[in-house]
């Protein structure tokens, strides 16, 4: 089964996903801090982007959404193009776009987004990873 | 019996007249009374305080229309709605799917304007609020 592994970021799972700029096709790497604590499993979106790379990325604008807690309010929430190559990941998935993303991350891999997925450490504590 | 906002023509007033009312029926409650909101209402209050003064009507028809169906759907397992994927237009019911992605496809087709769409899980947890519970 594929399998994708990043080391921890200052203790703290990530995953790596490739965005595409709008303009050009070029990708963008971006990393997400893994939160299985954001959203719910049947939340209606899979990512929290920052909204300056929505827009360089096209996304396209599907509604408003309620969140609360860490983030607080309405948002919007958008449709954009998500690859992770390892794992030959490529599907438009729906992110709600955020002004500030948490320190040290480029946005957060919500609940609904791992849950797709195997996630874990699969044995090593200094690694996060997924697996289809 | 309750008499209807008809009744007492409060459904005439002004949504700031509305709100004058709220307030006077408010402070004539006993102090030591504490009344029970249901966490829809609750969640309700946390939204309408943490937002602009702005009101945004389709967005409060949508918001109404689907915490009544998300209620149903949870008393009742029967409901056409229940473990669904369900799409609003403008307070309607224009889409339903078991997964989220084809939800959006019926739900972009129906209605032109994002502003005026609205998606949810029917039935699955009590509030249609989604908390992000990092960084707290």
């Amino acid at each position: 089964m594929p399998r994708a592994v990043w080391p921890l970021l200052d203790g703290q799972p990530n995953v790596e996903i490739v965005l595409t700029q709008a303009e050009d096709g070029k990708p963008l790497r971006r990393h997400l801090l893994a939160d299985t604590g954001a959203g719910s499993a049947q939340a209606g979106f899979e990512l929290m982007l920052v909204l300056s790379d929505i827009a360089v990325c096209g996304g396209i604008y599907i509604c408003p959404a309620e969140v609360g807690d860490a983030y607080e309010g309405k948002f919007n929430v958008y449709l954009l193009r998500v690859q992770l190559p390892a794992l030959g990941f490529d599907q438009p998935l729906l992110a709600v776009g955020i002004p500030v993303a948490p320190p040290g991350f480029d946005g957060i891999a919500c609940f609904r987004f791992l849950n797709s997925f195997t996630y874990g450490n699969f044995g090593d504590p200094s690694q996060f990873g997924l697996e289809t | 019996v309750i008499p209807t906002l008809e009744a007492l023509e409060i459904d005439r007033l002004s949504v700031a007249e509305k709100v004058e009312l709220i307030v006077r029926i408010w402070e004539s409650l006993p102090a030591d009374a504490v009344p029970e909101l249901p966490q829809r209402r609750l969640d309700d209050l946390k939204r309408r305080l943490a937002r602009p003064a702005a009101v945004n009507e389709v967005w409060d028809r949508n918001w109404n229309v689907a915490c009544a169906i998300n209620d149903e759907a949870r008393r009742n397992p029967q409901s056409p709605y229940a473990g669904k994927y369900v799409g609003l237009a403008k307070g309607q019911v224009v889409a339903v799917a078991d997964d989220l992605h084809e939800l959006v496809r019926q739900l972009c087709a129906a209605e032109p304007e994002p502003s005026n769409r609205f998606l949810f899980a029917a039935g699955v947890k009590p509030s249609l609020v989604e908390e992000i519970w990092s960084l707290r």
